[in-house]
């Protein structure tokens, strides 16, 4: 084999191992997408043939008149969106000290949250809530939440925190920055993309989160998973609704991260590198 | 005023978020705890018995208990494996130029945020027996239809790992390609230079300069994989006959399922104190890591 | 700083603790709306509950989708406001454990379903006396089936005490395809040797028909699966001594029976199939068989399937079925809105309402619904003969066994029907389940003793 065919043939085997690893990874999602647009019958068709295909809409129509999912939507933005920002207001002090004074014993502490098995919070939760008159509220929601957001902050500010240089923030003191005025100033500004990428990320796992929910929530502020997972019915296995209804949970979502991708990537690999 | 706020910027900073977690974990913990200690059949009208360790000797005996811990040890030692050795594999192709890099980037990245209740539900038609296409594709192949989650043999556990590898390794990949960015040029010129293989190149110096990566990246699974619940819980929910059971599936049917909250408290004790070992262990790593780094 | 610290854990402990180790017995008040403040008009006499908000927790079935529409005519006759929410089984059951284990004093009434969770409810003190419901002479409660409204006694207990009413029935039913039958020239069959018989002829997988296809999921398979034990003359449980006899000669007749119909006759991947993938079998033509309980009809074989031209309804083989009651309605015994839930409960669950469900196509509890032909018109004929015939010969009114810890014996059980749809050693199955099911049956008899 000549040089240049060698070349060539190693070129198209690295595109062709990722494009169908590519092709894997989305495959699953694209079904999903495809699903929804088909009548139930055609899915349960044991005896269709792999193209047999008849487009429909009835699916979506069907999950848009049944649920009210603009104000599910609304829910989950929410409490997604409060979440994250409450989260950022105490995670971000609290990731600076541990990166500027090196508190491992703290960030310790956020890392517990992550370990614990979350079906343990339950009852104890549930029971806390409703007695200080929390069930059914976004309070409640957005505690719980906060707590799948804040590691998710606090974990990827730490490296980024570590990263800014002292000799930065050293200036602003000889400037006459205080070491608040400092951080707020200089620190805080020089990490925003950093913070960006930790916010998105909080935001979509608060998004897809669904043990809490389905406990905490109630009628007024039921998110969008919860809510409609209620096809899932007793009668009758509705997969085209059920489709339509997963595509609809995930497309916020799905969207959010492609349009935004270069900052999650940045995000999701924080704490596997420094800096 | 501002003085004071100076002077105690550490509290000031780190305490609001300390105290935040401690009040939100401290009483689910704690009741757990206590609970461990009790019979309760979550009743309103008979308060829980104290029952001493009863509910820890009582699972350890239990053949149900002792294979959910194999079967999330199994699963965790799959999965992992798989996702590292794909991930990395992945990381390496990917870390170089070529046309659309970022479009792949970005759509690889759909396992990993898709909501994991939509996602069980895709693959639970995906992998229908009769209707599913995973068996349209088999049979179209030629083969013998499958029976993937419907079956009690390994077949059913293989096949939520390999979900789980689906999920999880485009996370690694990314992890592992983060890492693979920082190593400087000059190793290669110089491998270059003395005429090294690209197998060389790989073994020698991309992956032990890769490795702390790797490694954080594998620690950061491994946290999450034992805890492994949402795709489980959205498939066969432990079955068919308790073949996919992992600790955390056999805690939740515990509780909602058989009224045994003194068990389900017992197992999730247990269960803490593995995954808090796991978290140390990483901490210390982590810690070492970026001391030789 | 490490004293504040501390300080804060005590507190939070403290508080912590007050807040759950002691779930039962405290005065809340209502979630919303408050009853009796209303000056003493004329309205009031007519709505004595106006003002009044309950919350309705239901679940995603037919029965929640024929009521709904109808709810607000509820709130324009008595003035109770409903704040209600729907959620399927499995989220509906973890949701309902979770609010009622800490009090249930935030749900006023919910649907649950005697045969899964109900005893468990009882004994757990969740379910509030219904008796002042029943008491109402307009509210007809000799009208409902005896089997379906005894279900919400407790079990064992002879106080007459009812925690729930009926809400849905259902019997084991055959359903099976005309024109197959008729091209094969196999008659409907009437006993278990002719079904298999008849499922062994026309099991053609080559052409995308199998003989037979039913629930082989373990948990799921043990309702459907127990109308064969019944056939072979066994049962779960010998409540003259609380016995497991699952391993019993014709236990394990009946388990070999079902394996082996499921095995030679039934699908691939029978094994994960409830019912919902056994109805999208039989529903697109895949089957000539199948036992299923009849409330789900329409899935298997309604308007809106492939078969529906085509669909035949028997008896189940053996004259074996059962008549249970599926789902039903309970008041929360901590609900601090009782008259105006009783309220409710008695407009959902009364005559007229039934009727009007009924109508709709979902089997209710009432004699009356059944005797009246209006109520029957949307159900085949031939469905409609073996639902009457079921109400008249069906003599268990459990499909599952009949005790607190419901789930957990249905997991044991279950390992058998595996074992015997693999095709591997019943007899050493069902022995060593029935070890396990006895143990079961201990721990619940001493649970509800003591």
């Amino acid at each position: 084999m000549s040089k240049k065919n060698k070349l060539l043939f190693n070129s198209i085997g690295k595109h062709f191992l990722i494009y169908i690893a590519l092709f894997l990874a989305v495959f699953p999602i694209f079904w999903m997408f495809l699903s929804s647009f088909q009548p139930n019958q055609t899915i349960i068709n044991a005896n269709r043939g792999i193209f047999d295909f008849v487009p429909t809409l009835e699916n979506y129509i069907n999950v848009i008149k049944k649920y009210d999912f603009l104000k599910y939507s609304w829910n989950s933005f929410v409490v997604a969106a409060l979440a994250t920002v409450f989260s950022l207001i105490i995670g971000l002090p609290c990731a600076y000290v541990v990166a500027r004074f090196k508190l491992r014993k703290a960030s310790m502490i956020v890392l517990l949250v992550r370990m614990i098995p979350g079906i343990s919070f339950l009852l104890p939760w549930f029971s806390i809530f409703a007695r200080m008159g929390l069930r059914d509220t976004y309070t409640a929601l957005i505690l719980t939440h906060m707590l799948v957001a804040l590691p998710f902050i606090v974990w990827i500010m730490i490296p980024n925190f570590e990263s800014i240089p002292m000799e930065l923030q050293e200036a602003a003191w000889i400037d006459g920055c205080t070491q608040y005025g400092a951080f707020w100033r200089i620190v805080l500004r020089l990490s925003i993309p950093g913070i960006f990428t930790a916010s998105l990320l909080a935001f979509i796992f608060s998004w897809n989160n669904f043990m809490f929910s389905l406990i905490l929530a109630g009628r007024n502020t039921l998110t969008l998973p919860v809510a409609i997972f209620n096809f899932v019915s007793y009668a009758y296995v509705d997969w085209g609704g059920l489709m339509a209804g997963a595509t609809i949970i995930t497309l916020p979502i799905v969207l959010l991260s492609l349009c935004l991708q270069k900052y999650i990537i940045s995000g999701l690999t924080a704490g596997a590198v420094k800096g | 005023m501002g003085k004071w706020f100076e002077k105690h910027l550490r509290s000031v900073f780190l305490l609001p978020c300390i105290i935040f977690i401690i009040i939100m974990i401290i009483a689910p913990l704690l009741y757990n705890f206590i609970m461990s200690f009790t019979d309760w059949s979550m009743s309103i009208v008979k308060a829980p018995q104290f029952v001493g360790l009863k509910n820890y000797i009582e699972v350890f005996g239990e053949k149900r208990f002792t294979n959910s811990v194999w079967h999330t040890i199994v699963f965790a030692v799959i999965a992992i494996t798989l996702e590292t050795l794909l991930g990395v594999a992945l990381a390496i192709l990917i870390n170089r130029k070529f046309h659309g890099r970022r479009v792949v980037q970005a759509l690889m990245l759909l396992p990993v945020v898709a909501t994991p209740v939509a996602l069980g539900m895709a693959w639970k038609l995906i992998l229908e027996p009769t209707i599913g296409f995973a068996n349209t594709v088999v049979k179209f192949l030629g083969m013998a239809p499958q029976k993937f989650l419907a079956t009690t043999s390994f077949e059913s556990m293989f096949t939520l790992i390999l979900i789980d590898v689906w999920e999880w390794t485009p996370m690694v990949m990314l992890m592992v390609y983060a890492g693979l960015m920082t190593i400087p040029q000059e190793p290669y010129e110089s491998a270059l230079v003395d005429g090294a293989t690209p197998w060389q190149t790989l073994t020698k110096i991309t992956l032990p300069l890769a490795s702390p990566a790797i490694l954080v990246a594998v620690l950061m699974r491994l946290i999450d994989v034992v805890k492994t619940f949402d795709i489980i819980y959205a498939t066969t929910q432990g079955g068919p006959d308790f073949a996919t059971e992992n600790i955390n599936i056999y805690g939740y049917l515990n509780m909602f399922s058989y009224y045994e909250f003194g068990k389900a408290a017992a197992i999730s004790v247990l269960f803490f104190i593995v995954v808090m070992a796991i978290g140390c262990g990483f901490l210390k790593v982590k810690s070492k890591l970026e001391v030789e780094y | 700083m490490k004293k504040a610290l501390s300080l804060i854990l005590c507190l939070v402990m403290v508080l912590s603790l007050a807040a759950c180790a002691a779930p039962a017995a405290e005065e809340t008040t209502t979630p919303a709306g408050t009853g009796e403040t209303a000056a003493p008009t004329e309205e009031a006499v007519d709505k004595p509950f106006e003002g009044q908000t309950i919350r309705v927790i239901l679940a995603s079935h037919d029965w929640t989708t024929a009521i709904e529409s109808k709810l607000s005519e509820f709130t324009d006759k008595t003035g109770i406001k409903l704040e209600f929410e729907v959620y399927p089984e499995d989220q509906l059951s973890t949701k309902l454990n979770v609010e009622l284990a800490s009090g249930g004093t935030y749900i006023d009434v919910f649907m649950c379903r005697p045969l899964q969770e109900v005893q468990q409810f009882i004994q757990n003190g969740y379910l509030a006396d219904i008796s002042e419901v029943r008491a109402d002479p307009e509210f007809q409660a000799d009208d409902f089936i005896a089997a379906a409204a005894d279900s919400y006694l407790r079990s064992g207990a002879t106080d007459g005490v009812y925690y729930g009413v009926p809400l849905v029935t259902e019997r084991q039913v055959l359903f099976y395809r005309k024109d197959l039958l008729e091209a094969k020239g196999v008659a409907v069959p009437t006993n278990l040797d002719e079904l298999m018989s008849a499922a062994a002829a026309l099991h053609d997988p080559a052409n995308g028909v199998v003989g037979f296809v039913g629930r082989g999921l373990a948990n799921a398979a043990v309702t459907q699966f127990s109308a064969y034990l019944y056939a072979f003359g066994g049962d779960f449980i010998d409540f003259t001594n609380n016995t497991a006899i699952i391993n019993t000669p014709e236990a394990v007749k009946a388990f070999t029976y079902y394996g082996d119909l499921l095995r030679n006759y039934g699908p691939e991947g029978v094994l994960n199939m409830h019912w919902q993938q056994a109805a999208a079998i039989y529903s697109t033509g895949g089957a000539a068989f199948c036992t299923d309980a009849d409330a789900i009809w329409q899935s298997f074989s309604g308007p809106d399937t492939d078969v529906y031209e085509n669909a035949g309804f028997a008896v189940s083989p053996n004259n074996s079925t059962w008549n249970i009651c599926s789902w039903g309605l309970a008041i929360s015994a901590g609900s601090p809105n009782k008259a105006a839930a009783e309220e409710f409960m008695k407009w959902a669950a009364g005559v007229e309402m039934t009727k009007y469900i009924q109508t709709s196509g979902i089997s209710s509890a009432r004699n009356s619904a059944w005797e009246d032909p209006a109520c029957t018109a949307n159900y085949p004929e031939e469905l409609l003969a073996a639902i009457q015939k079921g109400n008249e010969i069906a003599t268990k009114s459990y499909d599952r066994p009949l005790t607190t810890s419901v789930s957990k014996a249905r997991d044991v059980i279950g390992t058998v029907i595996t074992t015997a749809i693999e095709g591997g050693d019943v007899q050493a199955a069902a022995d060593k389940a029935n070890v396990e099911f006895q143990a079961i049956l201990d721990a619940d008899k001493a649970a509800a003793q003591g």
